[in-house]
């Protein structure tokens, strides 16, 4: 009788050192898209929008009646403008018709659906936009003015890229779609009057500007005093065998990377440098995280880099 | 880790059972006799044997850790090959990875221990009932290990029912540098004809220090269920069924910011059947065996890799007596296993299958050949692979009187692999134009052999000398895989056209009995491989380490090199009685070194080391005190970090409190008391998981 007295006793302590379990799945989402990061989502044939926050990991429809930024049965496309002002880089999102020319660099208030920006309330960032119509002339105020003329100076500059990317690349390719990394602290830098020093010079001129071709590849170049110089192997996107400019969306990520969005593939990437070479550091498939059904050509986002991004791996 | 119990409830726990328990049983106190040779490991059979038996409780008495490497590191020519108190594989004189065979019984451990160092061997070494440590020709019934084979035997494995009514053997035992600790907990319940077992094993700990700072990412959690249903079919046949299941989850203390661990999970279902004999052949054992090992490699908490295998076996073995004096051993074995790796940020909580488009084929991979000369991926690193064995092995064994024993024995492996790679990513798919043929399906047979002889000159004196040509087909893993590992924070660069790996292996083993008191044991090795399939740190012309683009981490290449192993290893020992007092010293000596022909020395050969151990036994009190000396590092290959020498001084003690139908044990171990920094030369993670430092265990056995 003992025995059984003394087994109970052990196996009930067995179990008692048994409780917690495992206990080690501090996991995080399932998603895991990088934080800080608000990306906009837009269809252009369903005209479907929506706002994802990558903190709440929870996507808004934007096309919400009465809203500026409302794109019910319209088309357009988005672009990021990372505005240099006087206190650093405004974030702004720019939605533009569709039959705007981006090579033209003269946007009026007609080719515009709305600008738009986040701004805190009550410590949440929430999305504003401006209309296209608050930008007429005849209504506008000066600094809204003003706003448009220094849009199409970045446009301009952005054209002159292009075509330095351009005559980079290796015969045959043709690009399609580019960003430059760290464009705008070089030109905040500069409007400042900030002196340079050597290394600083160096880092600008080592931008790297990641170039997409109409045949899905991904070019990295590096400026150097002779011009852009390929940097690496070029590599392609998984599931992209062609680019075409409206359907393959680039932003920055954070001081090493960008994210690209590809309509053909429905997948984000994270392309960046935590190394040597650039490479996809991870892909998320868009209808992971999007509502089912909504399929996307583009997207922008913008938000704070991940400073604290750990890329040791 | 969150940890949900406190070590000092841990102890209130343990402590309050062990009052109650003693209580219980006060009533019950017999003097027990002097049972010296119940203790030690060092008190081995004073023979020379390709096989050498333990019982797990006996390995348990001696270990500083809950690994299979820490249950056999007393052993002469057997080291731990640590990542980290979770991780502990078995390096048997010299050889590592796939050249140290694993099994269950018979049938090939279900893990990927081999595969890299940071993989746990897929079994709670507490949770077999014997470890047999089988080398020589013996140990090609098993496989074609050059190291030999490490046999793990259950329940299932005896071809007997347990013994009639009810049985418990359990043990609880508490750290007190991690915390928590070790439950181990057997049941046996037997009629005639029918029996039950479970047994139940969990092992928690926390972060250990060592130099008086936490070892960060060294917690280890295992929990693991062995049942068996038994059943005596008649007097000459036994049926065993058995399912077993493990969870392990530990903590990878490598050198990234965040946090990196491996989530394990292991299921085996099986079916043994033994039959004493059947018309001319003896002891036959066949088993049927279906396991399924997955675990994910986390980093910051992403899934960033997961690998999963799945296997088959049938088996069967049995003894067959040729002539009078000539037995004969025979195993057939099929083995079918399916392997697949993901290894993708964030994206391996499942496998999937990669896209397909009408986009070239490898293009990324091309573009890096091109232009490095590498072959370079940042996609899946390997193929789903599928393997088909068949391995036959026979071992006979001649008798010449009763001071020689021949034996000749042989295996032979055909291996079908196939490799499908749907998982990988097409621009990171292997380009024709690189290797056309990467993806084909290969035929495969490596034969092994192996001539030994076992001879008395006296009384006295025994050797006992081995010969074998060894086979070894490369792994999957070897031939296949091209990417980023996480956890050893490496690019690791396979090999498609590795060659078998081969080698002519010497071993010699002798004892010499001075006296009833005092004996000496002797082993000799020399392995010499014409094909030595290992990783090395890939060096540009200039002789720097390449690093791979991506990551900026070392490139670890596969290649098959002529290299020797050679060592020796020596063990004193000595026996005195005084009275009621026994006294037991043994010493142990280990050289060993490897040598690449082409120059330089083979990484993580093990340094250098010495062991004395001094037993005390008197009535049912038993003390030992064990101080290991390990060497420097002094042939480090290039490359490879070098360690500096370490003292290790271990003290246990047990008193055996007998009982009218079982036995109640209180013990304690105190490892490293001088709290030496100890780095552990043939582990991976020498820099960053040192040897734990000063802790005490506690702890209790009871059996009935």
């Amino acid at each position: 009788m003992k025995k059984i007295w003394i087994a109970g006793a052990v196996i009930t302590a067995a179990m008692m050192t048994g409780c917690g379990g495992s206990s080690n799945n501090d996991e995080k989402t399932a998603i895991d898209l990088p934080d800080g990061k608000t990306l906009i989502f837009f269809d252009n044939a369903s005209s479907k929008q929506y706002l994802y926050n990558t903190d709440t990991d929870s996507p808004e429809d934007m096309n919400v009646a009465g809203e500026n930024y409302d794109m019910t049965g319209k088309n357009g496309k988005l672009i990021t403008w990372n505005q240099v002002i006087a206190t650093g880089v405004d974030q702004k999102i720019v939605m533009v018709d569709e039959s705007f020319d981006i090579t033209d660099g003269n946007l009026t208030y007609e080719d515009l659906h709305y600008l738009g920006h986040f701004h805190e309330e009550n410590n949440v960032a929430v999305f504003a936009a401006h209309s296209g119509d608050e930008f007429d002339p005849a209504v506008a105020s000066t600094k809204k003015l003003g706003a448009i003329k220094a849009f199409n100076m970045h446009m301009k500059e952005q054209n002159e890229i292009k075509e330095e990317i351009t005559e980079a690349l290796p015969s045959g390719e043709t690009l399609c779609n580019y960003f430059v990394l760290g464009h705008e602290e070089h030109e905040n830098h500069e409007e400042e009057g900030e002196d340079h020093n050597e290394t600083e010079h160096k880092e600008e001129e080592a931008a790297p500007h990641i170039a997409l071709t109409t045949s899905g590849k991904v070019y990295i170049f590096e400026e150097h005093e002779e011009g852009l110089e390929q940097s690496q192997s070029a590599f392609t996107l998984d599931g992209v065998t062609a680019c075409k400019e409206n359907e393959i969306s680039i932003i920055q990520n954070d001081d090493h990377g960008v994210l690209i969005f590809a309509a053909q593939s429905q997948k984000l990437y994270l392309a960046d440098s935590h190394g040597e070479d650039f490479h996809i550091h991870s892909t998320w498939d868009a209808d992971r995280f999007l509502p089912t059904g909504f399929t996307p050509t583009m997207f922008t986002g913008i938000g704070e880099g991940e400073d604290d991004h750990h890329h040791d791996y | 880790m969150i940890i949900t119990m406190t070590t000092k409830h841990y102890l209130s726990v343990s402590v309050c059972l062990v009052l109650v328990s003693t209580s219980l049983l006060a009533e019950q106190v017999e003097l027990g006799e002097i049972n010296v040779e119940a203790h030690s490991i060092h008190l081995q059979e004073d023979q020379v044997s390709y096989s050498t038996s333990y019982g797990t409780d006996t390995l348990a008495n001696h270990t500083s850790g809950q690994t299979l490497g820490d249950y056999l590191s007393d052993q002469l020519g057997v080291d731990s090959a640590s990542y980290g108190p979770a991780v502990g594989r078995p390096t048997v004189r010299g050889m590592e990875g796939y050249r140290v065979g694993i099994a269950q019984g018979g049938i090939t451990l279900n893990d990927l221990s081999a595969m890299s160092q940071d993989h746990a061997v897929g079994l709670n070494a507490r949770m077999a009932e014997r470890i047999e440590m089988v080398k020589g020709p013996a140990s090609l019934l098993y496989g074609s290990y050059s190291g030999g084979v490490i046999r793990t035997l259950g329940e299932e494995h005896e071809a007997k029912l347990p013994k009639k009514g009810l049985s418990l053997d359990t043990s609880v035992s508490t750290n007190s540098d991690t915390g928590f600790g070790t439950t181990s907990i057997k049941g046996a319940y037997a009629l005639d004809e029918f029996s039950a077992n479970l047994n139940y094993y969990r092992n928690e700990a926390d972060n250990f220090q060592s130099d008086g700072e936490t070892v960060p990412h060294t917690d280890t959690f295992s929990e693991q269920f062995h049942g068996v249903l038994g059943w005596k079919i008649s007097p000459v046949h036994t049926l065993k069924l058995y399912a077993d299941t493990m969870d392990k989850e530990y903590g990878v203390p490598n050198r990234t910011i965040e946090r990196t661990d491996i989530v394990m999970e292991q299921q085996r279902y099986g079916v043994v059947l033994h039959s004493e004999s059947i018309g001319n052949i003896k002891n036959v054992i066949t088993e049927y065996q279906y396991s399924d090992y997955t675990h994910f490699e986390r980093e910051g908490g992403r899934y960033d890799g997961l690998f999963d295998q799945q296997q088959q076996s049938l088996s069967t073995q049995f003894d067959y007596k040729l002539a009078e004096s000539t037995d004969a051993n025979f195993r057939l074995e099929w083995v079918g296993n399916e392997l697949k790796v993901c290894h993708e940020h964030g994206r391996c909580r499942e496998f999937e299958d990669a896209v397909r488009t009408s986009a070239e084929d490898g293009l990324s991979l091309l573009n890096y050949y091109d232009d490095r000369g590498i072959a370079y991926s940042h996609g899946h690193p390997m193929p789903d692979t599928e393997e088909q064995k068949l391995l036959m092995a026979l071992n006979v064994k001649h008798y010449l009187g009763e001071t020689d024993e021949l034996n000749l024995a042989t295996n032979i492996v055909a291996r079908k692999l196939s490799a499908d790679p749907k998982n990988m990513q097409e621009t990171w798919l292997m380009h024709s134009s690189v290797d056309s043929d990467y993806y084909e399906d290969e035929t495969d047979v490596a034969v092994s052999l192996s001539v030994g002889w076992w001879h008395s000159w006296s009384e006295a004196f025994e050797t006992q000398a081995s010969l074998a040509y060894m086979q070894r087909l490369p792994s999957s893993q070897e031939l296949f895989w091209n990417g980023f590992h996480h956890a050893t924070e490496s690019y690791i660069l396979g090999n498609r056209d590795l060659d078998k790996e081969t080698s002519v292996n010497l071993d010699v083993d002798a004892i010499y009995k001075h006296s009833d008191a005092f004996s000496s044991r002797l082993s000799l090795y020399y392995y010499d491989f014409e094909n030595y399939i290992y990783q090395s740190p890939l060096v540009d012309d200039s002789g720097v380490a390449v690093l791979d683009p991506f990551h900026l981490s070392p490139v670890w290449q596969i290649q098959g090199v002529g290299a020797k192993i050679y060592g020796l290893g020596i063990e004193e020992k000595y026996k005195k009685t005084l009275g009621l007092h026994a006294l037991t010293f043994t010493a142990q000596l280990n050289f060993m070194k490897g040598e690449l022909d082409s120059g330089g020395y083979i990484p993580r050969m093990s340094p250098y080391n010495a062991t004395f151990c001094l037993e005390h036994d008197h009535m049912d009190l038993h003390s030992e005190i064990t101080y290991k000396w390990v060497d420097k590092s002094r042939n480090v290959a290039d490359n490879e970090t070098s360690t500096d020498g370490y003292d290790m001084l271990n003290f246990s003690t047990k008193y055996h409190y007998a009982l009218t139908n079982g036995s109640l044990d209180f013990w304690l171990k105190a490892n490293n008391l001088t709290d030496d920094v100890a780095k552990n030369h043939i582990s991976f993670l020498k820099e960053t998981a040192p040897l734990p430092g000063r802790s005490v265990t506690v702890g209790f056995d009871y059996k009935f």
